[in-house]
Order: structure tokens, then sequence, then C-alpha cells
């Protein structure tokens, strides 16, 4: 969880500068000219930008009182996707993780009375009025279901479910009809499975995540604190989640919460595997598809405190991997930047709602690592990532196709 | 303080993306991890944050900043990635620039014929690193630093390599520079100043400029804009991907060795052996300590097993290549294998899961800085001379942990570089400290100071103040006021105003 900012004062003293938050971890560099791994400073250059510059100048210098708020500053800590790079190589090496520094600076700057840069404080405000971040109404949580089977439509009721899986889908589709097809997809193949799954339609609040990117600790709280009550009261045992936003708040923030939590999270990704694995769906025809895979922070180095690879955890990567080879016709070309060192999509903490420009550059910069694999299509699985890359593709008039990987999975069914 | 006039003019140089005088900017070129700089911080001096930071992109931009900045008496410290030991990127006087070498990044050719690599300042040695490795060839070396650092920053502050032994301290590798000079001319050194000659040599028409602006000139004379680096024979196939969490695989056609000593004596005569003998591209003699810290995966673990006394107190590991073939590694194993039975060594096979990480840092540094996990280091010694130095070195690093209550980190037997086929040896020994800890941390400079004063020896050169204060920093007190002297006349030649790094070079008297 995020501590006040005081209490970092041990790492942001000893941050060394050493750079290694800016670029791929040495040892997994391939090619010279996909080495950075930090959006911000790729694109600003000014080593503010860095996390090394965030944790190791800027908040030391304000806990020791040597610089005081201001705008600049506030753009600085809140122009980043905390897409955890810097935690993963910082990680490795001095067991220091940046992003939780920078969000501590956020969580002081809400504390201090200031409000956020950019587009963030409408973005901080809806989120108060509408508790989800597109202000939308409860009641359009259910919209995102119209032609799927009525056997789903039976877990509506929430609690009246009696299921144990619930299938969390998030806020995403409430964003636009568009982002709608990733629920159903989803949905769908838990159908075809034969999951006896459910959903909370209307009842289903948001995750939090949005509130304690912003550095809003307390509103994240008390989401969190109602949404854990809630899935106990209920009885669940295992709680699917489709948006890696999702995923990443309810398995590594939830925890720290204090809340003791009485089912599994997993992510729709591993129970697909895994579904796929005991034969319960069996992709046995043919997408001919050459494709390149972008892993989504929010299932990799974020998806836990602690350091990917170590043992203790490992971002999802495997299981996308695994049911893009169980489809017949695919062939994956990894792009150079992938797993632990994959670059971000540029949507990351929301970063599209405050920096559009940021995020849009981020995406072209993934899209032309994408086009250097070769690959005619782009899979991923986060419905951030898919607007961000997607959108970066249109604009650009880019023939790539973009695909959600469960998308390809029901045409391989 | 610029003043607007000068901030527009080099606004115009570089583009207005690419200048700044915010505070929030400034304030994140003005510390790094050693003494000069921590201590401003503690003191708020306002003096180490520079007034601009500025990017140029290319050789014509940086002529333009420094032409402003000498025609306005503006400072210009350039910085790549800043990572270095003596606060040298740290501002010590007001209307200073910061001149962020981030956008000259290029690898500008790689040529297999002449084995060289021609880059720009920001050129890191792990980008170089994977692209000179799939064409069959490497730089020859790595620091135990990031791969993230500069690759030539750390060439031209005396870069040194676990694999100094076969390839010698990083200098050797330079074939020549391109430098802007204070006044913004360009000056070429080598045989690129030839016409038509090539840049892979490192002598040019006349005496050989190269050797001034290369070591320790701290950024006090020029800017490296340009450099052309020399290439070896990479044995090692396609860079191996760690497959399991700290633990990457040895490149190909590559074997490591670790043997262990019960004392100094033997553990000298081995290496002086081995170097003599000329096999392995890699000669060093490590402790417990500075094994355990940078290659255990946790502070904890790093701890525990240093106090435990997990690694032996001395030991060598040395690294063969199949450069030829694996006859070539089969002869030099056999050689080496006389020469540690013949010293009375004693292979630690055992060892290699343990410092697994070796097999990657030795080649391309990921990991080697851990053992800073505490907040920073020192060197508390350092020394240059024969092998036979080592047990004085070591004595008198001894004398020194006995006069203070700060520890030294590698207090079993000081870190030892195997140089040139043996030619000579680095001496060093180090502390780590808490920089958040004001008192932790006057105490490992006090330690460090003590350190470097207490150090005449007739054939040892003691790397005097080098990571306190870099002024004339090469050279030990004893060298006398003419090094002084001549490096003032020399700074007075190339940089009459003192535009460039004032005082860490050599500070000029207006």
């Amino acid at each position: 969880m995020i501590k006040e900012l005081e209490e970092y004062r041990h790492w942001c003293w000893n941050c060394f500068r050493d750079s290694t938050c800016k670029h791929v971890f040495t040892w997994h560099l391939k090619n010279a000219d996909y080495d950075d791994i930090c959006p911000t400073l790729t694109r600003y250059k000014f080593d503010a930008y860095s996390s090394q510059g965030k944790m190791g100048d800027l908040a030391r210098a304000m806990i020791e009182g040597e610089i005081e708020w201001s705008d600049k500053l506030l753009e600085v800590i809140y122009q980043d996707p905390l897409c955890g790079a810097c935690d993963y190589n910082c990680g490795r090496i001095t067991e220091m993780q940046p992003t939780r520094v920078i969000q501590a600076m956020r969580a002081k700057a809400l504390k201090d009375g200031l409000n956020p840069p950019g587009g963030f404080k409408t973005f901080l405000d809806d989120l108060r009025e509408y508790m989800n971040p597109f202000r939308k109404h409860d009641a359009e949580r259910i919209n995102w279901m119209k032609g799927l089977p009525a056997s789903l439509a039976d877990g509506i009721s929430g609690t009246g479910t009696k299921t144990k899986t619930l299938l969390y889908v998030g806020c995403f589709p409430l964003r636009d009809p568009s982002a709608e097809k990733m629920a159903q997809d989803a949905a769908t193949v838990l159908i075809k499975a034969g999951v006896d799954v459910g959903i909370l339609g209307e009842k289903e609040r948001c995750c939090g995540n949005p509130s304690l990117r912003m550095g809003d600790v307390d509103s994240f709280h008390a989401f969190a604190k109602e949404n854990i009550k809630m899935f106990n009261d209920m009885g669940i045992e295992k709680l699917v989640t489709i948006c890696p936003f999702c995923y990443s708040t309810f398995k590594r923030d939830y925890p720290e919460v204090g809340e003791k939590m009485n089912f599994e999270v997993v992510h729709i990704l591993e129970f697909t595997d895994e579904l796929i694995t005991q034969g319960k769906l069996k992709l046995t025809k043919p997408v001919n598809l050459n494709v390149t895979y972008h892993d989504p922070c929010h299932l990799g180095r974020i998806s836990d405190y602690g350091i990917s690879g170590t043992g203790a955890f490992s971002g999802i990567y495997e299981p996308p991997r695994n049911i893009l080879n169980s489809i017949p016709g695919i062939t994956l070309t990894e792009m150079d930047r992938n797993r632990d060192d994959s670059w971000c999509c540029g949507a990351g903490s929301w970063l599209r709602d405050g920096y559009l420009e940021l995020a849009q550059w981020t995406a072209d910069k993934r899209i032309e690592e994408a086009e250097s694999t070769g690959a005619e299509a782009l899979v991923t699985y986060c419905p951030h990532c898919e607007e961000n890359l997607g959108e970066a593709i249109q604009r650009n008039g880019n023939k790539m196709k973009m695909y959600d990987l469960l998308d390809l999975v029901l045409q391989g069914l | 303080m610029i003043e607007p006039h000068v901030y527009q003019a080099i606004a115009a140089v570089v583009g207005p993306d690419f200048i700044s005088d915010d505070p929030m900017v400034r304030q994140t070129y003005s510390k790094d991890g050693a003494f000069p700089g921590i201590m401003k911080r503690y003191k708020q001096d306002p003096s180490a944050i520079p007034d601009l930071v500025v990017l140029p992109a290319s050789t014509e931009e940086v002529q333009g900043v420094v032409r402003i900045a000498n025609r306005y008496g503006l400072k210009v410290i350039p910085i790549s990635t800043g990572a270095n030991m003596v606060s040298l990127c740290i501002p010590s006087e007001p209307g200073t620039i910061s001149l962020d070498l981030k956008r000259m990044d290029k690898i500008l050719e790689i040529n297999e014929d002449t084995m060289t690599a021609t880059i720009q300042p920001y050129v890191s040695f792990a980008r170089i690193q994977a692209e000179t490795m799939k064409r069959g060839l490497w730089n020859g070396g790595t620091p135990l630093a990031p791969g993230s650092c500069g690759l030539l920053s750390n060439i031209i502050n005396s870069g040194t390599w676990q694999s100094s032994l076969a390839y010698g301290v990083g200098l050797r590798s330079i074939a020549n520079l391109t430098l802007v000079l204070p006044n913004g001319d360009i000056l070429k050194t080598g045989s690129a100043t030839i016409p038509a000659c090539g840049n892979f040599w490192c002598q040019g028409p006349g005496p050989d400029l190269k050797g001034i602006f290369e070591f320790c000139n701290h950024g006090g004379m020029a800017v490296i804009v340009e450099a052309t680096m020399k290439l070896h024979p990479w044995a090692g196939g396609e860079w191996p991907q760690e497959t399991v969490y700290n633990r990457p695989p040895l490149p190909a056609n590559h074997r490591i060795y670790y043997v262990e000593y019960p004392d100094i004596e033997p553990m000298n005569e081995a290496m002086y052996e081995i170097a003599h003998s000329g096999i392995g591209t890699h000669l060093n003699g490590a402790s417990n300590g500075w094994v355990t810290g940078m290659t255990q995966q946790t502070e904890e673990l790093a701890e525990k097993r240093w106090h435990e006394g997990f690694f032996p107190r001395h030991m060598i590991y040395v690294i063969n290549a199949g450069i030829s073939s694996t006859r070539q590694l089969d002869h030099e194993e056999n050689v080496l294998r006389d020469i540690v039975k013949e010293t009375g060594g004693k292979f630690r096979d055992d060892l290699n899961e343990e410092m697994a990480t070796w097999h990657g840092d030795a080649f391309r540094d990921g990991c080697g800085s851990r053992f800073q996990r505490r907040g920073s280091f020192s060197s508390i010694k350092l020394g240059c001379g024969h092998i036979d130095n080592h047990r004085e070195f070591y004595e008198r690093s001894q004398d020194i942990v006995m006069r203070h209550s700060h520890y030294m980190f590698d207090e079993e037997t000081p870190w030892v570089y195997i140089f040139e086929r043996g030619y000579y040896a680095l001496f060093e020994d180090d502390t780590v400290f808490d920089q958040s800890d004001y008192e932790e941390a006057s105490s490992a400079r006090d330690m460090n100071i003590d350190g470097f004063v207490r150090t005449p020896k007739q054939d040892l050169l003691d790397l005097g103040y080098y990571y306190m204060e870099p002024v004339l920093t090469i050279y030990s007190p004893r060298v006398g006021p003419n090094a002084k002297h001549w490096v003032t006349q020399i700074k007075n030649v190339f940089d009459p105003n003192d535009t460039m790094n004032p005082g860490k070079l050599v500070r000029l008297e207006q």
C-alpha cells in the first residue's frame, strides 16, 4: 500500500541515479533501437521525467523542504503511466519501487489541497460523483449484455446468484459501445466452456483503481472495503477479472487494505488457459494470422507487489502465449520488448484522461515496434491498451489489425 | 539566473522543447550518489543546482550552446548518464548549464572490417554490446556498474572492467575522438584527421592530443561528441537470455572458474602465473564481502551471507574464451589447472550456482551495482601497482578499519583487477553507507579521506582523493604542485575562460 511520502525518505535519498529505471534491463536487451523503457522520459528527455528524477530528486527535495508545490511539479508527477518498468529494473537491483513514491507524491498533493493537473481534475471529480470513471449510471452497467444467452442473464441478479465463480466485468464497457465486445467475448468464452459463472450487473462497483492512481487513497479504501465485504458476503470462491487494471488492483492492492478476502482472484486469461488445458475449450478452427502480442503492464510487472520473476510472483506472461499457441494457424512473433521489459501502451494510470498527447505518442512507439516484427496483427488483452493502441493504428492509417485475445479464441472454437 | 536574451539564443539553437530553467527540472541535476553531491544537498547549497538544462541533438547544436556560454560567461557541464562516483556533473558555481547529452544517442557505425564502432556520447554499454555481439564482436568489457551507463563517459573517467586482463583499461579502447572545444571549434584526433584515411587508428599527425581529453579531463576542457572505439572478437554467439530469475546462462564458448586460496600470497602467485601465461579474458581477486554484495538476490540475504562468511575470504575467478575454437578452451583449462595445482588452490565449482549473476555481469553488467543497495558506496582505498603490493595494500586497509567506527565492505581482502596480462593490478577497498543518514555518510567520508591520505608507498600509484574531490584526482598528494601547474597550463590553452565544468579538473584563477 502507498505510505506517507516521508516514509520513503530512505529510498529517495538512496537513489543511486544509475539510470537503470530508464532502460530495458541490461541482460534482456536485444536491440539498441528498443532500449528505452520509460515512456515519459523518452518523450520529454529531461531527467525530471525519469523515475530517478521524481524519486531521488523531487520527492527527496519535497521531504527535506527544499522545494514546494508548483504547476510543473504536479505535471511531472501526474504525467506518468505508472507502468512499473522502473519498479522492475530498480527493484531487481536495489529493491526500491519508484512508482510507490510517485503515488505517495500524488497522495500528498491531494492531501495538501491541490488538484491534479491536466484533464485529471475533471476525471477525479467525475469519479467521485459517478463512482466510475465514465460518467455513467449504475443502470447502464448491463448494457453490454445484449445478445448474450439468457443463462448468463440469470447471474444479473447479483447477490441472488449462487455461483461460486464471479465474473467481475469492470467499468470499461461503460466507456463506449465499442468497448462492450470485450466483455461479451469474455462472458461467451466462459459460457462455451460450461463454467457456472455469475455477474453482478447493476450492483457492480468500480474496483477503485482510478482513485488509487490519482492519489485519492481514502476513496480507494472505501471502494476496496465495500467490494471485499460484498464478495465475502456472497460467498464467492473465485473472482475472475477481465480488465487488467481491476486484476492488478484486486491482486496487489486489496490485500494491503487489511480486510480478509475469502476468495481467489484470477484473470480470465489464466482461467481460459486452464480451460483449454482441461479440454473444456477445443480450439480446432484455423485462424490464419501472423501476430505479435503486447503485454499489458497490469497483467505483468505490476500485477503484484514484489519483483516479477523472483519466484514469489511472475506476471501473467505465459497464459496468453499458451492460448495463442493453442489456436491453429496463429504464428506468434515477439517484439523485442516483451514480458517484464514490455513498453507501456501509454494508457497506464488513465493517462489518456490527463495527458492524451503523451498517451498517443507512447502508443505510436509501440505500434512501430509491433510493425517491425512483420506481424499483420497486434493482439493484447486490456481494454485500455486496446483503446490506445487501436486508436494509434487508426490515426496513423496503419494496416495492422488489432485483436483482443479472446476474440481470436472464439474464432478458433 | 540566465538572462532572457541568453535563454532565447540557446533556445534558438536546440529548440524550445529542449531547454528549461524550471526549478523542478533543474533540481534533478543537483545530486548524485557521491560525497560532494550528497553533502551539498545536506547543506542545501544552491550552487549545486544548475541555472539551465539544455539538451542538444547534434555536434552543431553543442557548438552553438558552448559558443553562447563562452560569450556570456556561463559554465557548461556535459552529462550523459551522470552515474559517476565523484559528483562530476554537479555544478559548483552559479551560471551553470547542465548540457544533457541524452539526444546524442546514436551508434553511428559498426565497422566489422576495421573492428571499430563509432558512437555518440549517450550510447550505453548495453546498447553497443547488444548490437556488436550479434556481429561476433564486442567492446571488450563491462564495468561493475549497470550496463545503462554511458560507454564513453565511463572510459574517459578511467573505467575499469573485469576483462581488463585481456583488453586493458577502458581507455585502451579509444581509437579517436571528435570534440567541441569551449570556443565552439571542432577538434578531431587520431587517423580520422587524415583525409580518406579512416578512423581506425589512435594516432594522427603530430603529437597525440587524445590523452589530454580522455583521461580524467572530467568534461573540463571539451565536449566529446563522437568517438570511435576498438572492438574485439566475441566468442559467445547470440546473447543468452535469462530464463530463470537471477541465473543468467554463461555465454557460449566461455568457461568460468572459481578458485579458493588459503591466503593472499598463493593467491597473488596464482594471479601472476595466470596473467603471464596468456590465458583468459577475465582475472580478478574477490572477497566474501564483494561477492555477497553483488550476487545475492536481496540485501537481507547478502548481509546474512557476508556475516556468515558464505563465500571464501580469498578467491580468484577466471574466465576463458574459446575465440578460435573449443580446443583453445581445453588448452587454457589445462594451463589453469596446472597453475592452480602448483599454487595450492582449490576449484570451487560448487559456487557456480550461487554466483550465477556473474555469468551475465562479467560481460554485460546487470546486477553488479547491487552492493550499493544500502545507499551508496565509496572506495576507501584504491591503488595501482605490481601484484606483490596486494599484501601491503591489505594491511593498510586493515589499519584504516581499525581507526574508524565505519566498516569496510570487503575487509577480508581487497578486490583485485589484473590488467593487461599482469602488467599491473588495481586494488580496491570499499565501503557502503546510507545516504539518508547524515552521520553514517559523514563517517564513511572521514574514512574515505583517511584512506587516501595515508597511502605513501614508492611503487604503488595511490589514486588519491579520486572519490572525494575530482580536482587533480588521479594523482596522490605526493605528486606535488607541479601537476597543478601543468594541468592549469593545458586548461588555459583550450579553455581560458574556464567555461567547461569549472573546478572539476582544475580551477583557473581569473
